[in-house]
Parts: structure tokens; C-alpha cells; sequence
């Protein structure tokens, strides 16, 4: 008669260890949660031991929930709903890679996307006035053109260089005057 | 003769230095006008550059913004 009130750790394996070996030879024991309980004789069992098919029960109905998500398009769904707990993660994670490796690049994808959404205006008018409030940032508004050309001409008007050439101009031409007169009279 | 010329060479030379003196002060004054044209033209240069760059910098940030994923250019 087995002992249903020991509750050495010695003992706790061996519950353990029992449970795995009929859950290889004896799958039906673990079909439902009365029949389970009925044939480890979960009730006649102190609390430390129930404890132990407690977190075995729990263990199997993980994995087997964790069974059910074989592809990435599933898995998200499930993590989407919030169906999937961190523990049947794991199972998901060990006993089907490949479809937590797609619900992982998927994972990725979304937040690439959600970075790129905002960033990316919806439509032409947001473009536009992104554009702008870049250009504003960027002090790429318009300047005042340089008038290097006015500058120069007003600068040279200050300074009397045209009135000068006039003068200059004059000046020659009197001079011209006087050696045509110097001429006429040789 | 030499005594009629007098006059109009002493005028000639009266002339030649009013000229030389003038044209001296002129050429003078044209050198600081377009020295100041020169810097004017080197500043404008310089800022055009500077609005390149910016230029490039918003060339850049549009690019950035208006980056679409694999995903997004499906949907389009």
C-alpha cells in the first residue's frame, strides 16, 4: 500500500517518477482531470503530494496547449489573445522550434512595421507638412538674395568713382583741346 | 612759338597731374568697391554651401521618413 502521507523528497520523485512511466504505458489515466485524480487517488493524498499532481496535471495540460500551436500564424494568435501562458511558451518553444521561430520573426516584422507607421505619414498633406517642418528645422526658409551686383554699384556711387570717370573723361578732352592747340600754333 | 606754347604746355601739365591725381583716387575708390563685392560674393558662396548641406540633411530625414517596410510596400 503506498504511502499518501510521506513527504520526504524522496518520496516526491518517486511520485514523480511514477507519474512519467504511466504516462508512457498508460495515456488514458491523464484523459480527464476526474479520471486522473481517481487513479492516482488524489483525494486520499495529503496536501504536499496533491501538490505534486497538481503541478504534474498542470505541466501536462501545458503541453498540451502548447501542442496546438505547430505554426508562427498560430502561435501569434494565441499570444495575440492572450490564450498562451510564459510556461506553454517554453514547452512551444522546445517541442516546436520552428514555429516559434515564425511567431518570432513575426514578433519582429510588427515592431519594424509599427516603427515605420510612425514614421511614415498617412497621406500627401502629412508629407508635406513633414517636409516643411523639416525644412523650418533645417533653416532652409528663403534668405534675401545678395545683390552683389547693386552693392557694388551703390558702393561705387558713394565712393564718386562714376562722377570721377566723368571728370576724367573731361579731362581728356582738354587735354586733347590744348595739344591740338599746341599744334596749330608749331 | 616757344614763347606762344608757354601757356599751353604749363595748362598741359597743369592737365596731366589733375588727371593722374584723379585717376589715382578713382582706381582707389574701385578697389574698395569691389573688395567689398569680392567679400560679398565669398559670403553668399558660403552660406549657398551651408544650404546645400542642409539641404542634403532634409534630402536624408525625407528618405528616413518615408522609409516603408516589406509589409507596407505590399500594401500599396
Amino acid at each position: 500500500m503506498p504511502d499518501y502521507t510521506l513527504d520526504t523528497d524522496a518520496r516526491m520523485k518517486e511520485i514523480t517518477d511514477n507519474l512519467n512511466a504511466y504516462w508512457q504505458t498508460n495515456r488514458e489515466y491523464f484523459s480527464d482531470r476526474n479520471t486522473y485524480n481517481n487513479m492516482f487517488h488524489y483525494n486520499e493524498r495529503n496536501d504536499q503530494q496533491k501538490a505534486v499532481l497538481d503541478s504534474y496535471w498542470k505541466k501536462k495540460e501545458d503541453m498540451d496547449t502548447a501542442m496546438k500551436y505547430t505554426s508562427g500564424d498560430a502561435l501569434s494568435g494565441g499570444m495575440k489573445n492572450a490564450e498562451i501562458t510564459p510556461e506553454q511558451l517554453n514547452y512551444i518553444k522546445d517541442y516546436s522550434p520552428e514555429a516559434y521561430r515564425e511567431w518570432q520573426q513575426k514578433q519582429q516584422d510588427d515592431i519594424n512595421l509599427r516603427i515605420a507607421n510612425l514614421a511614415t505619414p498617412a497621406d500627401p498633406t502629412d508629407n508635406a507638412e513633414l517636409f516643411s517642418s523639416l525644412a523650418k528645422k533645417l533653416n532652409l526658409e528663403p534668405g534675401d538674395p545678395y545683390q552683389i551686383y547693386d552693392n557694388w554699384y551703390d558702393m561705387c556711387e558713394r565712393l564718386g568713382v562714376f562722377s570721377d570717370s566723368q571728370t576724367l573723361k573731361s579731362y581728356q578732352n582738354q587735354l586733347d583741346a590744348n595739344h591740338s592747340k599746341m599744334e596749330s600754333i608749331m | 612759338m616757344q614763347k606762344a606754347l608757354a601757356p599751353y604746355q604749363q595748362r598741359e601739365v597743369d592737365l596731366q597731374n589733375s588727371y593722374t591725381a584723379l585717376l589715382n583716387g578713382r582706381n582707389s575708390n574701385l578697389a574698395i568697391a569691389n573688395q567689398s563685392a569680392n567679400a560679398l560674393a565669398m559670403q553668399a558662396a558660403e552660406d549657398q554651401r551651408i544650404f546645400n548641406q542642409r539641404l542634403s540633411g532634409l534630402n536624408f530625414a525625407m528618405q528616413t521618413a518615408s522609409y516603408r517596410s516589406p509589409e507596407q510596400q505590399a500594401q500599396l
